[in-house]
């Protein structure tokens, strides 16, 4: 590999995370604007600072030296997880983090993202297309002890944020619909069945109770029920629109305010009441989009779901114009974990789904999720330089090896007559049943 | 299916969902807009009331008789108590653990003990508490004990975090800082109590009776609405929705008392210091308690307005989408809410004056708009109205002299004669002329004001003396003039030509009959042929009665009526420049004349007997149009605000000069020796240079009354008077007068005395130009009979 390849980057996916980073920075600072937080956004660019360490250093592995480094990678991750509840530190009545010197902290739940997108990407690329229900028992296993040990952190938001990595994963590398479609059935009685058993907690009920329902269309029952003279039925809706404006639904109503009385052109950057009076809760962070959309209103607010839809094309791009089986899975894991983790915040502020701690990534304050991030931009990076490094997609795809399909594919590379592979880099994809 | 369509699924996937985020975006913000930009505006402005000042009630002399004072409340506020106070923390855990509540006594008295049982605390322990509700608001109560800024962040954070590795196990190590803050707020109480002087532990008893009450209230709401499955979850709720009232604990405390915790109201969270204006009567002017009126929470009926306004305005409020003239038309309610309508917490006038006025007295409230951030310090003012005070209301009474004539009533009189002084109810209204202004409008029995608020129901129970009506202006029956409306009958005739200050008519005491009757009206003394000014100085019914039968019942009622007999006073109505009216106190007791076809009521009626009744006012006003020769009603109110109230035009009566000379010659006449109201009846009244009458009607049933009217000085009237005593059984020189005597030598009334004194000499002189009395001087109600048409032959 020449120097000049060694630093090749994606350009269009750095610049879309340079582009988001800038904005979250933006908004940091006007979020924290006079609070007791002001100031925070200096943190955040040396949180960026050491972010773009981490994704330099992981840009400058190759993709087969990140594939050997995988499962050592998931390994420490889970160690760290492991660890957390022995030796983290209480941050808002949660253990999540490991205080490191300079009054640093680590989440590993979230460095855990990317270790698990590596080690998914190498399992998938060593055992090939899982075509069978028990090839699905593994990567299950990958995912199931990382989530079951973030969930009792307790960190249900990023642990569930595995499930669209693994999925996503999944489904890239071939397998069979007929498993994807058990697995729906499954999650259909699953989800009820977990509704009402005790593993989810009364607040965490409460949240999905009250996503359920909408605040405007709850106003317009009290008010067609005062009309009518149902005063019963009027103080009942009134009562429960205090509750979903005070109680188990204040944070959601909070950013749907804040969103909605943005408008179409915003109040401008620093200008948003509810942002400069402190009604967002968790507005630096996790809420970060609600303030976005308040000051910058539809305009600004589509345009940023608009760039994390491009970063997630970008990187999914990157996996397209890669001929190497864990390059590509690494790139559909990096922008599932990314476009997902984003659409879920952005999903959870606008009141499409119920509430819960996820930050937006490369935008909300918060090092460790920015550190996660870059260290996936870090193995995109690295793996977009297997373009080069191996044949043309398409060619491989019509010729032989479909890393996806091997199955399906009739003639395996090697009977081929076509090389699949550079000679430093071999691809070893064929069909073994 | 090849990978890159997989891929593609991918790219897919992710365009649905910005998509639909994209979707859910123009939704919030285009469609839903006003809607969360209302939301948004309500959650962060503040509107405050900005109560007004009422209007005080002031003397002729700016004496205040009914003004302003801010006093200062203790309050307790149960939210406010547990949410922010160590005490009021430790207090909750227990319950939240426990599911009982201890008293602030116990807490304050062994903290380690409520602090120790959260220390100790295990994690198995707080898992076992059910709900989850209940857990998580341990979890908080915990957190503000060690006052964790982190948690206080965000309910989220707290949510999403494991509850057993909240603040449980600081509490521990925060355990002597807990202490220190209790034992802080325990010495804020002591001060309190001392501050307060009150006995120990009232202050916290109070506190813990408070606390009782608001259980009791979430609990009573509960039972009202029945079994609910969540029962803790609605318990939280009520007490959420009702524990921010307060609960006065001490009323109109000192200022000093409670100086430091209104300076810093942290000292000490859900103790708080209400300032309000209160209406209050100086008790140094607390005259006329049923004129004046009082103030008092609205009634129903006065609350009509805001109830519909607000229900109005509520449904208006749930509007998501409201059109711009439901929006114009939220906003008028709102103004009108804030500002206008009168709502629960206000105080209206009830009674009196202060209800008759209550248009003027009562201000218009104000009101701030701020918007607040979220911790409820103000970030700026959007928007005030100062409230505007009410106007004051000048009356025309004077506090001074109306005191001195309400002791003097409340002293009695003493008969000549006798030595112990008599009680009974009695009257006295003093009129300045020619203004017509009321300076005094006294009555015996006059409950205070503490004693109508204390004692009420016993007042109103008591038939005797029915304190209840100031006899002044609305005794319970209004009596007949008697006699004293003979001045007036007799200026009248004169001027009509009926009668001649030469004319002489007959009395023979027992045989004056009307044509057609049998019943005679009679005279005490038989006059024999006797002229105006005798009739008048002797006071001679048969004189006045065939006066009044030669007039005829119109032109006597008319007479009576032109100087306000008949006729509700209306001495409290005010018209002013802006076109505001202010009607007559719907109390006032008017009186009656009514018209008589002829016979003996029509007699009756030329000697204020019959179908003729009058208050002391309208007695006092009627000697005042005697005196000026002109009618115009008499008036308290001197100013509304700036305002002076028009007055009605004066209506000149038809009394020529020759009649008034003639009528008050024989009215100066009735103090002096051989009148009615003479030095050998009741009081020595020759100082003073008065034109009076007496009069002694019969009553029904019972003993007669006694008057005393006129005005004074005679010959330069200033002050008109009546004074009513009731049911004495004696002539009106021998009850009336004595109470004349006292006001005059009353020292308020020094300077009234003095325009009309006599110098001694004159006084003397006064008392030896009287021309010799014949017979008795008083009129008797005893029948005499005569014949109807001596009256047409009476002889000149």
């Amino acid at each position: 590999m020449t120097s000049a390849r060694r630093f090749e980057v994606p350009w269009l996916v750095a610049l879309l995370a340079l582009g988001l980073l800038a904005i979250g920075i933006l908004f940091v600072q006007s979020s924290t604007l006079g609070t007791d937080f002001e100031g925070l956004e200096r943190r955040q660019l040396l949180m960026a600072a050491a972010g773009l360490l981490a994704l330099v250093f992981f840009a400058s592995f190759s993709h087969r030296q990140l594939a050997r480094f995988a499962f050592p990678l998931y390994g420490i991750g889970l160690l760290m997880l492991v660890l957390v509840p022995f030796v983290g530190v209480d941050v808002g009545g949660a253990r999540r983090w490991f205080a490191l010197p300079g009054r640093v902290q680590l989440q590993p739940s979230e460095l855990m993202k990317p270790f698990l997108v590596l080690a998914l990407a190498r399992w998938f690329e060593f055992r090939g297309v899982p075509d069978r229900l028990r090839d699905l028992m593994a990567p299950l296993l990958l995912v199931g002890f990382p989530f079951l040990l973030i969930k009792f952190e307790p960190d249900l938001g990023t642990a569930l944020l595995l499930a669209p990595i693994a999925i996503a994963m999944t489904w890239c590398a071939g397998a069979r619909k007929l498993h994807f479609l058990g697995g729906v059935a499954l999650a259909a009685v699953l989800v009820p069945a977990i509704y009402f058993s005790p593993l989810l907690k009364d607040y965490q009920k409460e949240r999905v109770t009250t996503f359920l329902e909408s605040v405007p269309d709850l106003a317009e029952k009290a008010l067609a029920a005062r009309r009518d003279g149902r005063t019963a039925a009027a103080e009942q809706f009134e009562e429960r629109l205090r509750e979903l404006k005070l109680g188990a639904g204040y944070q959601s109503h909070c950013a749907q305010m804040s969103i909605g009385s943005g408008g179409r052109d915003g109040k401008g950057l620093g200008l948003g009441p509810n942002n400069r009076l402190s009604y967002l809760p968790a507005r630096h962070t996790d809420f970060i989009f609600a303030v976005i959309a308040e000051e910058w209103g539809f305009v600004g607010a589509s345009g940023v779901v608009l760039l994390f839809l491009l970063l997630g094309t970008a990187i999914v791009s990157v996996g397209v114009g890669t001929r190497d089986r864990f390059s590509q899975l690494v790139a559909v894991g990096a922008a599932a974990s990314l476009g997902m983790q984003a659409f879920a915040n952005v999903a959870m502020t606008t009141g499409l789904m119920p509430v819960t701690g996820i930050p937006l990534p490369l935008v909300s304050q918060g090092g460790s999720s920015l550190l996660s991030t870059c260290v996936l931009l870090g193995c995109v990076f690295s793996v977009a330089r297997s373009r080069r490094d191996t044949e043309p997609f398409l060619y491989r795809v019509e010729v032989a090896v479909d890393p996806f399909h091997a199955r399906s594919v009739a003639t395996p590379a090697r009977d081929s007559g076509v090389s699949a592979a550079t000679p430093e880099e071999p691809i070893v994809h064929t069909v073994r049943r | 299916m090849g990978g890159g369509t997989r891929l593609l699924h991918v790219v897919l996937v992710f365009l649905a969902v910005a998509a639909a985020i994209g979707q859910r975006l123009a939704t919030l913000q285009f469609e839903q807009r006003e809607f969360w930009e209302a939301e948004a505006v309500k959650a962060r402005t503040r509107a405050e009331t900005l109560g007004f000042k009422r209007g005080a009630i002031l003397d002729c002399d700016g004496r205040p008789i009914a003004s302003n004072r801010t006093t200062r409340n203790l309050a307790f506020v149960f939210g406010g108590f547990r949410r922010g106070a160590a005490c009021g923390q430790l207090l909750l855990t227990h319950y939240l653990l426990t599911g009982e509540r201890c008293g602030v006594a116990e807490v304050v008295a062994h903290p380690d003990a409520r602090i120790g049982e959260l220390a100790k605390l295990t994690i198995g322990e707080l898992r076992r508490i059910e709900p989850g509700q209940r857990r998580e608001d341990l979890l908080w109560y915990g957190a503000w004990l060690v006052e964790d800024e982190s948690i206080k962040d965000g309910i989220e954070r707290l949510r999403a975090g494991d509850p057993a590795q909240l603040a449980f196990p600081r509490i521990g190590a925060a355990h002597s800082a807990i202490a220190t803050r209790v034992s802080a707020e325990a010495a804020t109480l002591r001060q309190l109590t001392r501050a307060l002087s009150v006995p120990e532990d009232e202050l916290i008893e109070r506190m813990d009776l408070a606390i009782a009450a608001a259980d009791a209230r979430v609990l009573r709401r509960m039972a009202e609405e029945g079994p609910v499955e969540r029962a803790y979850e609605r318990e939280r709720a009520l007490h959420r929705e009702l524990d921010h009232r307060d609960a006065l604990l001490f009323a109109n405390v000192a200022h000093a008392a409670v100086f430091d915790l209104a300076a810093d109201p942290s000292r000490l969270p859900g103790l708080v210091v209400r300032e309000e204006p209160r209406r209050i009567y100086p008790p140094e002017n607390d005259v006329g308690a049923a004129l004046i009126g009082r103030v008092g929470p609205p009634s129903e009926a006065t609350l009509k307005p805001w109830n519909e306004k607000r229900n109005e305005r509520d449904v208006l409020a749930l509007e998501p989408f409201p059109t711009l003239e439901q929006a114009m038309q939220r906003a008028e309610l709102d103004d009108a809410l804030r500002l206008d309508v009168v709502a629960p917490d206000e105080e209206v006038g009830r009674e009196g004056l202060e209800l008759t006025f209550e248009a003027a007295l009562r201000g218009r409230r104000g009101y701030r708009r701020t918007e607040n951030d979220r911790a409820g310090r103000v970030e700026r003012e959007l928007e005030v109205a100062a409230p505007r005070p009410g106007r004051d209301l000048v009356l025309t009474l004077d506090v001074e002299l109306q005191k001195a004539a309400e002791a003097v009533l409340r002293r009695g009189f003493v008969k000549k004669g006798e030595t112990g002084s008599r009680l009974g109810p009695a009257a006295f209204a003093l009129v300045e002329l020619p203004s017509m202004a009321i300076r005094v409008i006294a009555s015996w029995p006059a409950p205070g004001r503490a004693e109508l608020a204390d004692q009420y129901e016993t007042l109103a129970n008591n038939k005797t003396t029915r304190p209840l009506h100031p006899r002044a202006w609305r005794p319970w029956l209004p009596p007949p003039p008697g006699s004293s409306v003979k001045p007036i009958v007799a200026a009248f005739a004169l001027s009509a030509g009926i009668i001649t200050p030469q004319k002489t008519l007959a009395c023979d005491k027992l045989s004056l009959r009307a044509k057609g009757e049998s019943k005679p009206v009679l005279c005490e003394s038989e006059h024999f042929q006797i002229d105006v000014h005798d009739a008048l100085v002797k006071s001679c019914n048969h004189f006045f009665a065939r006066v009044a039968y030669s007039a005829g019942s119109e032109r006597m009622v008319g007479w009576l009526r032109s100087v306000g007999l008949g006729q509700r006073a209306g001495f409290t109505a005010a018209r002013l420049a802006d076109g505001t009216e202010f009607p007559a106190l719907a109390i006032e007791v008017a009186g009656t004349v009514e018209q008589e076809r002829g016979g003996r009521n029509l007699m009756l009626l030329g000697l204020g007997q019959g179908k003729v009744d009058a208050t002391p006012l309208q007695m006092a006003a009627a000697m005042g149009a005697l005196a000026l020769r002109s009618w115009q009603p008499p008036t308290l109110i001197a100013r509304v605000g700036d305002e002076v109230p028009f007055r009605p035009a004066v209506e000149p009566l038809p009394i020529s000069d020759a009649a008034w000379e003639c009528v008050v010659e024989a009215m100066r006449a009735v103090t002096l020796p051989g009148g009615t109201a003479s030095p050998s009846h009741g009081a020595d009244l020759t100082p003073w240079d008065l034109a009076t009458k007496t009069g002694t009607p019969q009553q029904a049933g019972g003993l007669s009354h006694s008057w005393l009217v006129g005005f004074l000085p005679s010959h330069a009237p200033r002050y008109a008077f009546a004074i009513f005593v009731e049911r004495t059984g004696m002539h009106g020189g021998d009850a009336a007068a004595p109470f004349l005597h006292a006001l005059l030598t009353d020292p308020a009334f020094a300077e009234i005395s003095a325009a009309a004194r006599r110098s001694d000499y004159e006084a003397a002189a006064a008392r030896l130009a009287v021309r010799p009395a014949g017979g008795t001087d008083e009129e008797s109600g005893d029948p005499i009979s005569d014949d109807a048409s001596s009256v047409d032959g009476g002889a000149e």
